[in-house]
């Protein structure tokens, strides 16, 4: 008894020192911007209201309102098509749309980039504020649609019938559907919001000026530290807001279909497939093949650019990301597991919310906060180290490791540990035996959706890579800048090839590593 | 055998039990524990069982305190105390032999393999040995789940409702099995059911939980002229 409390005790501590990790330094950032000279702070937050400023952000807002809308939009036609209606090949489409939200979001933009040029679009309409919207909804859809997709699947069946035994199908979906999907819907709205106003990437590469970039611009070429991190505070403010009356919701909703269906599930069959499969096929051609196509064709157009030469610049990156993308996922993973295992043992659902909050700081702020608190002659060993990646990774992706593994965790009863438990089973063999297989596959596929970001992650890192580190998504994005064009679509290529590689190596350990027998009945 | 003492059971600040005192002596006996849903007819199994802390007051099992309290003093596994589950809890990823070798190689019997074969023959499970739990029909996981508890040679059953999803010609067979295991394997069965048909033709004594409360502790046949309102109410005299 005593050894098992030891265990919990140490597991407690353990992630207690781990949050003080990656939540002081946004405490820290917070106590530090308030309590600088009052004249300073006020005339840091009346600076918001002059004219650039101002309009960065109605940029931001405008762009995230927009890619919500239409992200959720889609994202809402697709989960019914792959979820609910039986459209032949779903599943090869399903995977297909989700490939711009895997792959980082500079690679999409140098490939649009390289289509719009191709096709002489206008330059005023190719580095324009429609242009990020369209980007940023081709990448965010899918997240849309994952979230929707868990949403239906769990309706139960018996009530969308109950529901036809009276009234139309159509009225059924408007009635009774939708309302049961409003948390889904309104999740992964809010979600979308969040994530595109902390997008760094498209905007700064399309030369579109948002909030994030002008706290950038602050910190790195205006070394304006104190003005960045009071933008840095309001930007967080706005995200926090937008989450404060949505928690409920994203810490309780399954984001993440994995294991079982909790219910009988009902399909419907459409009158005609083929419509809604054309269009289905037409969408994912255009944003995800052309410009992959355009991608490849950009970088073997010009006749002396041989993509194994690319590699070879980038391998030094591509060695350091993969070690320090894989390290991280570990961690991630690592602790989501015990944070999940906690929070499922002794009821600590404001784990989740804090995490959550966490989550849904910006990554420029994350990066920001992670400089002001590790760039200590104390804590200069963290900050001069990978250890400062390692903590960025794990304030970025935390909450997504323990949302996996505790929509796992939950659908595993009870009364299996207890039966265990009842026969004498001590805690740790429980959880080998019994745990560790069940929640085997949610571990596996926490650790390589985790391993994908941390390898795309380019807003937290720019900020805070420690020299002698070469990232991928760093060398790539400020190589843009001064390199030719058919050198930054190689980078990008090899960048897309490489997270596609993952991608298959998780498909193929997935289907080898659970393809036990038992899991059938999952 | 079993013996409650001024016992209290509360869920958050919820009383799911409520001074709760009370005595069963007959071993080899199969006792139902009847009740509405809510009643708290599970949280009595779960306490006998170690699964569950009290509040306050004690539990005894064959004289020896296991409960007392907040504190559990004997752990389920050493209360020589088997359970079956309502939704069985038969581990989807191990193999029927897997499930029921469990406990015993966590026990360290010598020879479990010869126990586990044995076992298997009683409950005519032999040919579904490598199977796994999916690929069972509701009948077979109830064999399973009572070989699964029966292998440890238990001095008490608890059973939550397991047959509930069964069928009506499945459930009068699984009825008698167990009818037939207290009389063979001389275990002493609790039984929580809501069916209160199933309580009066199985059991030998009946524990009528209401509210948090003991109702009516006593035979099938004496509780027809118990006078409660409710009770005779619940068993539709």
């Amino acid at each position: 008894m005593g050894k098992t409390i030891n265990i919990k005790t140490i597991l407690l501590l353990v992630a207690g020192l781990f949050s003080a990790a990656i939540v002081l330094p946004l405490g820290a950032l917070l106590f530090g911007t308030i309590s600088g000279q009052a004249s300073e702070v006020v005339n840091n937050i009346t600076s918001i209201f002059h004219g650039d400023v101002l309009q960065s952000i109605g940029n931001s807002l405008i762009i995230s309102t927009a890619v919500s809308i239409l992200s959720v939009l889609l994202g809402c036609c697709f989960a019914f098509l792959f979820s609910k209606a039986n459209l032949p090949f779903s599943k090869a489409l399903r995977l297909l749309l989700l490939l711009p939200f895997l792959l980082p979001s500079y690679v999409i933009c140098v490939a649009w980039n390289d289509v719009w040029l191709f096709a002489d679009v206008h330059r005023n309409l190719i580095y324009s504020l429609p242009a990020v919207v369209f980007i940023l909804t081709t990448i965010y859809t899918p997240l849309a649609a994952f979230i929707i997709q868990a949403g239906l699947k769990n309706i139960n069946a018996g009530m969308e019938e109950a529901g036809m035994m009276i009234t139309s199908y159509k009225e059924v979906f408007i009635k009774i559907v939708l309302p049961l999907l409003r948390p889904a819907l309104f999740s992964s709205f809010i979600l979308i919001f969040i994530l595109s106003l902390s997008e760094f990437a498209v905007p700064s590469f399309l030369s579109v000026p948002v909030f994030v970039t002008e706290i950038f611009t602050q910190f790195s070429a205006f070394y304006n530290y104190s003005l960045a991190a009071t933008q840095s505070l309001i930007l967080t403010a706005i995200c926090l807001l937008l989450l404060f009356p949505e928690r409920k919701f994203l810490t309780n909703e399954y984001f993440f279909p994995f294991g079982k269906k909790a219910f009988r599930f009902r399909m419907y069959e459409l009158r005609n497939k083929s419509v809604p499969l054309v269009l289905a096929m037409l969408y994912l051609f255009f944003t995800v093949l052309v410009p992959v196509a355009f991608l490849a064709f950009q970088t073997f157009s010009v006749a002396k650019t041989s993509l194994l030469d690319i590699v070879i610049m980038l391998l030094p990156s591509l060695k350091d990301s993969l070690l320090i993308a894989v390290a991280g996922a570990f961690i991630v993973t690592l602790f989501g597991f015990i944070f999940s295992w906690l929070t499922a043992q002794y009821k600590l659902k404001f784990l989740q919310t804090i995490l959550l909050f966490v989550f849904a700081v910006p990554a420029i702020v994350t990066g920001v906060s992670l400089i002001f608190f590790y760039n200590t002659p104390s804590l200069s060993f963290i900050y001069s180290s990978i250890l400062i990646i390692l903590i960025a990774f794990s304030t970025r992706f935390l909450f997504i490791a323990v949302k996996i593994i505790s929509d796992n965790l939950r659908q595993i009863p009870v009364s299996y540990t207890e039966a265990a438990k009842m026969m004498g089973a001590r805690s740790f063999y429980i959880f080998r035996k019994i745990s560790l297989p069940l929640l085997g596959e949610a571990l596996f596929t926490s650790f390589f959706i985790i391993l994908i970001f941390c390898l795309n992650e380019l807003s937290t890192v720019i900020m805070v890579y420690p020299p002698g580190t070469s990232l991928l998504p760093v060398t790539i994005f400020t190589r843009t800048a001064n390199a030719p064009q058919h050198i930054v679509s190689g980078m990008s290529l090899v960048a897309l090839m490489f997270t596609l590689v993952i991608l298959l190596c998780m498909l193929f350990g997935k289907k080898v590593l659970f393809n036990q027998q038992w899991r059938e009945s999952r | 055998m079993i013996q409650f003492r001024n016992c209290t059971k509360l869920f958050d600040s919820k009383t799911i039990l409520r001074n709760i005192s009370l005595e069963v002596n007959e071993e080899n006996s199969f006792t139902s524990i009847l009740g509405k849903s809510g009643s708290g007819k599970t949280t009595l199994l779960r306490l006998i069982a170690g699964l569950e802390k009290l509040n306050e007051g004690s539990i005894h099992i064959k004289g020896k305190i296991v409960s007392e309290g907040s504190k559990i003093i004997v752990p389920p596994h050493e209360r020589n105390v088997g359970f079956i589950f309502q939704d069985l809890a038969l581990w989807p990823h191990f193999t029927v032999y897997q499930n029921i070798e469990f406990g015993l190689k966590q026990k360290k019997i010598a020879g479990y393999k010869s126990i586990i074969m044995q076992t298997m023959n009683e409950f005519g499970i032999t040919d579904l040995k490598d199977n796994f739990t999916h690929q069972l029909s509701g009948g077979q996981q109830q064999l399973v789940a009572l070989a699964r508890s029966m292998v440890l040679q238990p001095e008490i059953l608890l059973m939550d409702e397991p047959l509930a999803n069964l069928d009506v010609k499945l459930k009068t067979q699984m009825r008698k099995l167990i009818k037939q295991l207290v009389k063979e394997k001389k275990v002493s069965i609790f039984y929580v059911t809501h069916d209160h048909k199933e309580a009066m033709e199985m059991s030998d004594k009946m524990i009528v939980v209401n509210e948090g409360a003991i109702t009516y502790y006593g035979t099938p046949e004496q509780s027809i002229y118990f006078d409660s309102t409710f009770l005779k109410e619940f068993i539709e005299v």
